[in-house]
């Protein structure tokens, strides 16, 4: 059994092939037995530990995703692989979308931070620029001058191609 | 919350080029390079039917784009069927890998490697002949000489070619730099060696040398 603590003092205890779906934790148990000590995850609250560990527990059978090595051609990613559970699993609140993908980053649970990716892309989706602005709270986005910029090298696009 | 730029990065491998990309570069300064990423990895450059295509257009904006060009790691040139309509002159080719700080693979598909040197004393345009230039060089000129009757692309005397792909392996900028040109020739017409001359003093000053393999395959024409 593996023990964690998260960021507001909640301690959480589960098995180690579900624990170690977190690259985080498996590096940090180092592959040995039980751990006695909790590990201390300052970085996830325990509202966000919950969905990690459903979801960990969920797919704590699945095989192991082959390794991509460094300097591998940017690839374009798809949704295959999200199951019918997966779709169901990540229908959460924005706020809390975001704070599982940051979670799924620090722990490094691959498959997890693609599928909150691929949601947020979801939700991207046919929005203009100010509506994604909106959605990641970004606001002036750009200085007069980049602005100008922007409008001059979509002109010159265009061109390129008329 | 905020999501770390590295994760919008993650997020836009979702996202396709067409659609959603573009206005994901007009959302704030941090964004429009990672979109730029994604958006420029690989450059596709195609005519469009019946209309010559213009690659110093190309060559230009990517010049006058430097934070652009940087992205770009696949370069596709098409040409499409009537090849003369689709020159690149080397020159512009080589400005082209000059300009493109991090190119990888280039796919030049139905394009005419071309020099035009006009033939002053008499006027036309040296179709397919040996040509000096001011210098007492001799040079082939590979612009149109064409096969007007046929419908391969790759006819004369092996000038004009089928397609080039050339692919550029480099772990370090100026350094272990490899280029293969894969050229697609007939038998009875091989263009082997003009081909490996004309890239060899093209890209003479990118210091290449033993660097550079041609490789010539075969290819048999349709019978017209």
């Amino acid at each position: 059994m593996v023990t964690v603590v998260v960021s507001d003092g909640v301690t959480f205890t589960m098995e180690q092939d579900v624990a170690f779906q977190c690259g985080l934790i498996a590096d940090f148990a180092g592959g040995g037995g039980d751990q006695e000590e909790p590990i201390p995850i300052q970085a996830v609250n325990s509202t966000v530990m919950r969905k990690v560990i459903e979801y960990c527990e969920h797919h704590r059978n699945d095989p192991p995703q082959p390794e991509v090595p460094e300097g591998t051609p940017l690839e374009r990613k798809d949704r295959r692989g999200r199951d019918a559970w997966d779709k169901q699993f990540i229908q959460v609140e924005q706020e809390l979308l975001f704070e599982i993908i940051l979670a799924a980053n620090y722990l490094n649970i691959k498959p997890l931070l693609d599928l909150g990716c691929s949601q947020v892309a979801e939700m991207m989706k046919g929005k203009t620029p100010a509506e994604i602005q909106q959605m990641f709270n970004i606001v002036n986005g750009f200085t007069a001058d980049e602005e100008a910029q922007n409008g001059e090298g979509e002109e010159k696009a265009r061109n390129l191609n008329s | 919350m905020v999501l770390p730029i590295e994760l919008i990065d993650h997020i836009f491998a979702f996202l396709s080029f067409k659609s959603h990309l573009p206005s994901c570069s007009l959302v704030c300064s941090s964004w429009t390079d990672t979109a730029h990423r994604h958006l420029f990895h690989k450059l596709v450059y195609t005519r469009r039917v019946w209309e010559s295509i213009n690659y110093s257009v190309l060559l230009s904006f990517l010049q006058d784009k430097s934070s652009i060009a940087t992205h770009v790691r696949m370069l596709d040139l098409v040409g499409g069927e009537r090849t003369y309509q689709a020159i690149v002159e080397p020159h512009v080719f080589s400005a082209l890998l000059r300009t493109l700080p991090n190119l990888k693979h280039v796919l030049m598909d139905s394009i005419t490697l071309s020099y035009t040197i006009e033939d002053e004393t008499t006027g036309d345009d040296g179709c397919g002949d040996r040509v000096r230039n001011d210098d007492g060089d001799e040079r082939w000129n590979w612009d149109r000489d064409i096969d007007e009757k046929s419908t391969k692309i790759l006819v004369g005397s092996g000038r004009c070619l089928e397609s080039l792909r050339i692919e550029i392996v480099s772990h370090h900028p100026c350094r272990e730099k490899k280029v293969t040109v894969i050229c697609a020739a007939s038998e009875s017409f091989p263009v082997r060696n003009d081909v490996e001359r004309v890239i060899r003093e093209e890209l003479a000053d990118l210091d290449m040398e033993g660097c550079l393999e041609v490789v010539q395959e075969y290819t048999e024409w349709p019978v017209s």
